[in-house]
């Protein structure tokens, strides 16, 4: 019997086309224009300076940094949001590539995801730089936050390669997700903290919603703490995402491309 | 030279193809009410064959006879649906001239994409670059992006870095529809001079006169069953024949 693709080592040509699919997403960003890139890339700015001008009086008050408490937030959040629905629109666009050619899905899928997760590693940065003009930093907590982030990487690709897989049996999961995309910057403590919100709300917004313990994690870090429940709780969600998006990948991808 | 290339099975695939479009509100009706959203489409039904390594095989047949699925099938893109496959060469494939291109990028940049998608290796791809953009004769044009390429052009550049990238087994279908009769001619000595003994081809196409200079042999596919295995010229004579003779009815 034909081995299935999936079950065939990674090789050479494999590495070779990630690199060379990755390399074209890059060139097009670089190639259509400079700007573009800068634009998005201050979508958070803009989206700091209005959740700042409306939100600094009722719950900035009590949060020290407050512009760098809700960058990370906005950073965070962002990411998952445009990288999970760009992921899966490009995942659904590049069918044809993956009836036409032999090369593996999942290297479809990560050098899609590439552009999204190099941007979100740049704000992070400028996170990090805001961070260190506040007297926040820490090397310890930077170091500590480096499986976070992994973590939050992976938990990315892990619930895009669902979210990807879903939209190609449904083609209106597209749609839902963005409807219910636009409420996570609701439901995750980007502008308030979590002791703010009433204890059933705190419950449901901490246990319900995967990217709040993110978010307080690894704000936590770059703010200078450090909370081991948050800690362990993110680092477990991004490995059973991942988990997850794996193993629905594997065995789902060909029959949803056959349906797409 | 006699070993086994490709062995098919009683290779058999079906689809599973859409009753109304498929919404998730219906999906989750369709999940409480037991019904399904869709039907079972037969593309390819019990079909065997063994192609040995240095054949050169056309699969003839009318539009949706089977030949895009089975072609697929060979390469591993899709999973037979009964029956099996052995196949213990990696193929390289083109099914569609225009995929892998990014149409934005420069046809430079697209020689090394595609030339990867394809298997090439981007060092080896850029000694090989110049004599690819010359056989597509799009040398004057390798910074230009491909979107202002003609349809005939980019099949050109398609073929061009297909068979210049390294294979030992090759799949393409219906690569020569739109190309003008010099690079058709062109084609023909690339294939006569590159494509040698040792390596294993199936091609489909239209032009039967394309497919007897360059296969041995043909399979020609009705309704997803193979009709005639066997000597190229006589398959493909048989197969003009009855296409003639349903036409004139």
């Amino acid at each position: 019997m034909m081995e299935k693709r999936v079950e065939r080592p990674f090789t050479k040509a494999d590495w070779n086309s990630l690199v060379e699919l990755t390399r074209a997403q890059f060139k097009l960003i670089d190639h259509n224009s400079i700007l573009g890139f800068l634009w998005s890339f201050l979508g958070p700015l803009a989206m700091l300076a209005v959740t700042y001008a409306i939100f600094s009086a009722r719950f900035g008050e009590n949060i020290p940094a407050y512009p760098l408490y809700l960058l990370v937030g906005i950073v965070m959040v962002n990411c998952f949001v445009n990288s999970t629905a760009q992921i899966m629109a490009s995942f659904y666009c590049a069918i044809p590539l993956m009836i036409n050619t032999t090369v593996r899905r999942e290297i479809i899928l990560a050098s899609h995801a590439s552009i999204s997760l190099y941007k979100f590693l740049l704000e992070l940065l400028f996170c990090l730089v805001l961070s260190f003009f506040y007297g926040k930093f820490s090397p310890t907590m930077f170091v500590l936050a480096l499986p976070i982030v992994l973590s939050f990487i992976v938990f990315i690709l892990g619930a895009s390669a669902i979210l990807s897989l879903a939209n190609c049996f449904a083609r209106d999961v597209e749609h839902l997700w963005m409807l219910l995309s636009r409420l996570l910057f609701f439901v995750t403590p980007i502008f308030y903290e979590l002791k703010d919100i009433s204890s059933w709300a705190r419950q449901l917004v901490y246990w319900c919603n995967p990217v709040t313990p993110f978010v307080v994690s690894l704000r936590g870090l770059i703010m200078g703490r450090f909370d081991m429940t948050s800690y362990l709780h993110s680092l477990s969600l991004g490995v059973f995402f991942l988990a997850l998006g794996i193993g629905a990948f594997w065995s789902l991808e060909d029959t949803a491309v056959e349906r797409a | 030279m006699n070993d086994s290339c490709v062995m098919a099975n009683d290779l058999s695939k079906h689809f599973l193809v859409l009753r109304q479009r498929e919404t998730a509100f219906r999906m989750i009706k369709s999940f409480i009410r037991r019904e399904s959203l869709m039907r079972k489409l037969s593309v390819l039904s019990h079909v065997s064959f063994e192609i040995k390594r240095g054949e050169r095989v056309a699969v003839i047949g009318k539009n949706g006879a089977g030949k895009t699925t089975l072609m697929r099938l060979l390469a591993g893109i899709y999973k037979p649906s009964g029956g099996e496959i052995h196949a213990p060469v990696d193929p390289k494939v083109l099914l569609n001239f225009w995929t892998g291109f990014s149409l934005d990028l420069s046809v430079v940049d697209n020689v090394y994409l595609c030339g990867t998608i394809f298997g090439g290796e981007r060092m080896v791809l850029s000694r090989h670059v110049h004599r690819i953009l010359e056989m597509a004769e799009l040398s004057s044009v390798s910074h230009s992006p491909v979107k202002r390429l003609s349809l005939g052009q980019i099949q050109r550049l398609s073929l061009s870095i297909f068979l210049n990238t390294p294979g030992d087994f090759l799949i393409f279908d219906e690569c020569l529809a739109f190309v003008d009769k010099g690079f058709l001619q062109k084609s023909d000595g690339f294939i006569n001079g590159h494509i040698t003994d040792d390596k294993t081809v199936i091609m489909a196409s239209h032009d039967g006169d394309f497919l007897k200079k360059h296969c041995t042999r043909a399979i020609w596919l009705d309704e997803g069953r193979i009709r005639m295995d066997g000597e190229a010229h006589r398959v493909i004579s048989e197969y003009e024949r009855a296409v003639f003779e349903q036409a004139a009815v």
